[in-house]
């Protein structure tokens, strides 16, 4: 269970920081700089001309002539990195904040993880975009886990007719195609979405197509814990429907739904990542890590700039921790949900 | 959206000396290969052709595999943008315009071997205007309402009688395709299946071989007319072969691995990257310019019912100002620049550099001026409200949303960046990405559009390309599909472009259709951005290769390639 812990504790650091993506974030992620496109990671010196240490600063950076998106560092000047800085403003719970982690004065920028072709943070739009993918999965978990566990409580514990119907319904929707499904829904969506609209209805497809293999899994389980003694003593004593379900029958699914969302959030994250990388999702100025690895759909751009990759990186380990997780879980519940 | 039209441009005294530097024709037997012959050159193409029947093809990819199969009276040379004799020997022109005597040839054949006379160049045009055939080129022989009548004369001479005049008359010829009598009724039937033997033409190459999904494979047309000014008989490949290469990316990485010999339609960052990186092996040019231009479009229909932001846009574009301010706010130079590398050019009208003897270079686009734009704004009645945001005269916020193809790479940044210069006016624009397809159904059928990035891109410089576009019955009218015009500088367009298509002098054309790209460049029915440069490669080693800015870049001049030294 430790590697399961680290897993759990890498996830929820990186939630938190997705959380706070705003506050983390050390520029908005549509800002545009025009002069810096494909600039590379800031270099962050730490040694002063004398060889001595001196507070971290970055050097400005232009443009080499002639030489599109080559630069060399202007080494006149030094920017301080500083912490708690003052930047563009930002909104969070409704509240108005401009104070940033960190940043560096105006006249140069902090490209922690270099800039793309109009010269945006890939930094704050990977933290900013993962915010958005990460929740988008975790609410579309939510919402199908939850749909599969009260539909799948019910014919496991009514069995019978409901079951039958219920569970036809279920191999109906575990034979669709469900990514061609959701293109189609988007399709049938107005073309002008906000985002937040956009986001809403993204979680609520993805989320109301996939509660067919939840509800299977915990009708198996619920179907089981009905015959349960305790459960028999229950309704011995008077104990209604609605009491047993709720107190004997659906906790037992709580191990097996844990399990399956450590298995489903990254699966809906990718679903995420993917109608937007294909254009069909939230549009580009908002942020989405769709958007960021819609860039390496370009040959010369995975060849010629690294630092594209990072967002890719970030999912890998996103994925990573996620299936240790439910590993680990699957493990100590004694449930393996594939 | 890319467009392909032949039209019209320069005068037929031009056309004799460039006759005359041509060289001969080709009488007698067919060159048996004595010369050195350096064998093979591979070209790509997006998609298989959808079929061999010049009269009916017009796909693209067809069109390019066509042209080297099918040999026409008159040609033009991509490089220097002017016509020049083909397979007329000589071409004059009546005084009142409106006849014109076209001499073939001698000795001309078909890659079959048969002799072309004059009758078959008879029954092509009878082919080509044979109203139930339907050929998409038939329109380029209707004159003011009535098809060109084509009759024989003495002595190898065809003549062409016109209703009316036209400009650049010989340009009416450019393209036809030229077919056997037996086979101009039988080439509706020619697709990539059909057998080799039963497809014949008078171009550099005949069919060969089509391996479906992979490839078409061309070889030397042994009795191809041209010979080069030794009297040596062209061409000199001996096979030119097309690879069916579906993705751009896919095309460059076969170009780098040597795979494919030439390639055009690049990204300027692949143009970079192939130049940097394989340039001992291949070379690139930069040719400028091209005809293709990039632009922001208004949905300027009467009715903007079905407009995603609402029915009211359309009273917003309607206002010269807002139209004109959204021109000021946009940020060419960085178009230019962060899309396309530096290697496009920022333009004020329709018509780009690339077309060089019609581009007007007076016409400049404005520099980019916020303030300026405000004042427009301002005295068209809008304002400003909280956060900055544009508010009509009605007191509505200005948002709307600019349809991008998802298809190509370069519009979703560039509607990106005008995203973001339009937040300077407090324009607040959403671009949304669609299919090509839905794109294209939203803008010409079903007007659910507020704005879109688009671009178009003709074959042609010559004016008269731009017809379906420019006047306001065409086809491409893509601003307002009404059929007429809607307003009084529509009306001015229709009849600037009508009196250039009747001139015959190209100075007066020039002029007219001058005052058509100053009335666009004011009116702006679409903001012009960009015109990308045309972007080419080629394997070191390969003789003969000028690449153009019009027509197909790297193979317009096909017939004339060769390789130094024979490839390993």
């Amino acid at each position: 269970m430790r590697r399961g812990s680290l897993a759990a504790a890498a996830l929820l650091a990186l939630h938190a920081a997705a959380l706070v993506a705003d506050f983390v974030a050390p520029y908005p992620a549509s800002q545009q700089a025009r002069s810096l496109p494909w600039a590379p990671p800031s270099r962050i010196h730490v040694r002063a001309p004398d060889g001595g240490l001196a507070r971290p600063y970055v050097h400005a950076l232009r443009e080499l002539p002639g030489r599109f998106g080559e630069y060399e560092e202007d080494v006149s000047r030094r920017y301080p990195v500083r912490f708690f800085v003052r930047g563009e403003p930002y909104t969070w719970l409704g509240v108005t904040f401009r104070t940033h982690l960190f940043g560096v004065e105006p006249g140069a920028r902090v490209f922690l993880l270099g800039s793309d072709g109009l010269g945006r943070d890939q930094l704050s739009r990977l933290l900013l975009g993962a915010r958005v993918s990460l929740f988008a999965g975790l609410l579309a978990a939510g919402l199908s886990l939850g749909l599969g566990l009260v539909l799948g409580c019910l014919a496991g514990y009514y069995g019978g007719l409901l079951d039958g119907l219920l569970m036809r319904l279920v191999e109906l929707f575990l034979a669709l195609p469900w990514f061609y499904l959701l293109l189609g829904v988007r399709a049938f969506l107005p073309l002008t979405l906000e985002p937040w609209q956009s986001f809403a209805l993204l979680v609520l497809a993805i989320g109301l197509l996939d509660w067919a293999q939840p509800a299977r899994l915990v009708r198996g389980v619920a179907a089981s814990a009905r015959q349960r003694e305790y459960v028999l003593a229950a309704r011995g004593f008077g104990a209604g429907d609605a009491y047993l379900l709720r107190r004997h029958v659906a906790p037992q699914t709580y191990a097996v739904l844990l399990t399956q969302a450590a298995l489903s959030v990254p699966q809906y994250v990718l679903a995420e990542i993917t109608l937007t990388y294909l254009g069909f999702g939230i549009s580009d100025g908002g942020a989405s890590l769709g958007l960021l690895i819609a860039t390496l759909g370009r040959v010369e751009v995975m060849r010629e700039y690294w630092w594209t990759w990072l967002p890719a990186l970030a999912l890998v380990g996103l994925f990573f921790g996620y299936y240790r997780l439910a590993d680990a879980l699957g493990g100590r519940v004694g449930h393996v949900a594939t | 959206m890319a467009t392909r039209h032949r039209s019209s441009s320069r005068p037929t005294s031009t056309l004799l000396l460039l006759a005359a530097a041509l060289g001969g024709c080709g009488g007698g037997a067919p060159d048996s290969g004595s010369q050195s012959r350096n064998n093979r050159l591979v070209a790509s193409l997006r998609s298989e052709p959808t079929g061999l029947d010049p009269f009916l093809t017009i796909d693209g990819p067809s069109v390019t595999v066509m042209d080297l199969l099918n040999g026409s009276l008159i040609s033009f040379d991509e490089v220097r943008q002017e016509p020049r004799l083909d397979l007329a020997e000589s071409l004059d022109v009546s005084a009142d315009g409106r006849v014109l005597s076209v001499r073939l040839r001698p000795g001309l054949r078909f890659s079959d071997g048969t002799p072309c006379e004059p009758e078959d160049v008879l029954s092509s045009f009878a082919a080509l205007l044979d109203a139930e055939r339907a050929s998409p080129l038939r329109p380029q022989l209707i004159v003011d309402g009535r098809p060109v009548e084509v009759s024989l004369a003495a002595d190898r001479t065809l003549r062409f009688e016109l209703a009316a005049p036209v400009a650049s008359v010989e340009r009416l010829l450019d393209g036809i395709p030229i077919l056997a009598r037996g086979m101009a009724a039988a080439s509706a039937q020619w697709s990539l299946a059909t057998p080799p033997d039963r497809i014949a033409g008078m171009g550099p190459f005949r069919f060969r071989r089509h391996v479906p999904g992979q490839r078409i494979e061309l070889e030397r047309n042994p009795h191809y007319w041209r010979v080069d000014a030794a009297g040596g008989r062209l061409p000199y490949l001996d096979e030119l072969v097309f690879q069916v290469v579906a993705s751009p990316e896919a095309e460059v990485m076969l170009f780098s691995a040597g795979e494919i010999d030439v390639i055009s339609s690049l990204s300027a960052h692949s143009f970079e990257v192939l130049e940097r990186h394989h340039g001992d092996r291949v070379r690139m040019w930069d040719v400028g310019p091209g005809l293709r231009f990039m632009f922001l479009l208004f949905n300027l229909n009467e009715s903007t019912a079905n407009a995603p932001s609402g029915p009211f846009v359309g009273s917003w574009f309607r206002r010269r100002e807002f139209r004109q301010a959204v021109s000021l706010a946009v940020d060419r130079e960085a178009i230019a620049r962060l899309v396309f590398r530096g290697r496009a050019v920022p333009i004020a009208s329709h018509e780009t550099p690339g077309s060089r003897f019609w581009w007007d270079p007076v016409s400049r686009p404005p520099p980019r001026s916020l303030p300026e734009a405000r004042r427009l704004l301002e005295r068209s009645g809008f304002s400003w409200g909280s956060g900055g945001r544009l508010l009509d005269p009605e007191g509505r916020p200005v948002e709307l949303t600019a349809l991008v193809s998802a298809k190509n790479p370069d519009r979703p940044p560039a509607a990106e960046l005008i995203r973001e210069d339009l937040r300077g006016i407090g324009v607040e624009l959403n671009a949304v990405s669609l299919t090509h397809g839905a794109l294209v159904r939203r803008v010409l059928t079903t007007g659910e559009f507020d704005a879109a990035v688009l671009e178009l891109g003709g074959g042609d410089p010559d004016p008269n390309a731009h017809l379906p576009i420019l006047l306001s019955s065409g086809r491409l009218h893509l601003w307002q599909l009404a059929g007429r015009p809607l307003f009084g500088w529509e009306r001015t367009l229709d009849e600037l472009m009508l009196r250039q298509l009747a001139a015959r002098a190209p100075e007066e054309r020039r002029r007219l259709y001058v005052e058509v790209q100053r009335i666009v460049a004011e009116q702006l029915p679409f903001v012009p951005l960009v015109s990308p440069h045309v972007l080419v490669g080629a394997r070191r080693g390969l003789l003969g290769f000028e690449p153009a800015a019009t027509g197909h870049p790297a193979l317009w001049n096909a017939d004339t390639l060769r390789w130094e030294s024979a490839p390993p």
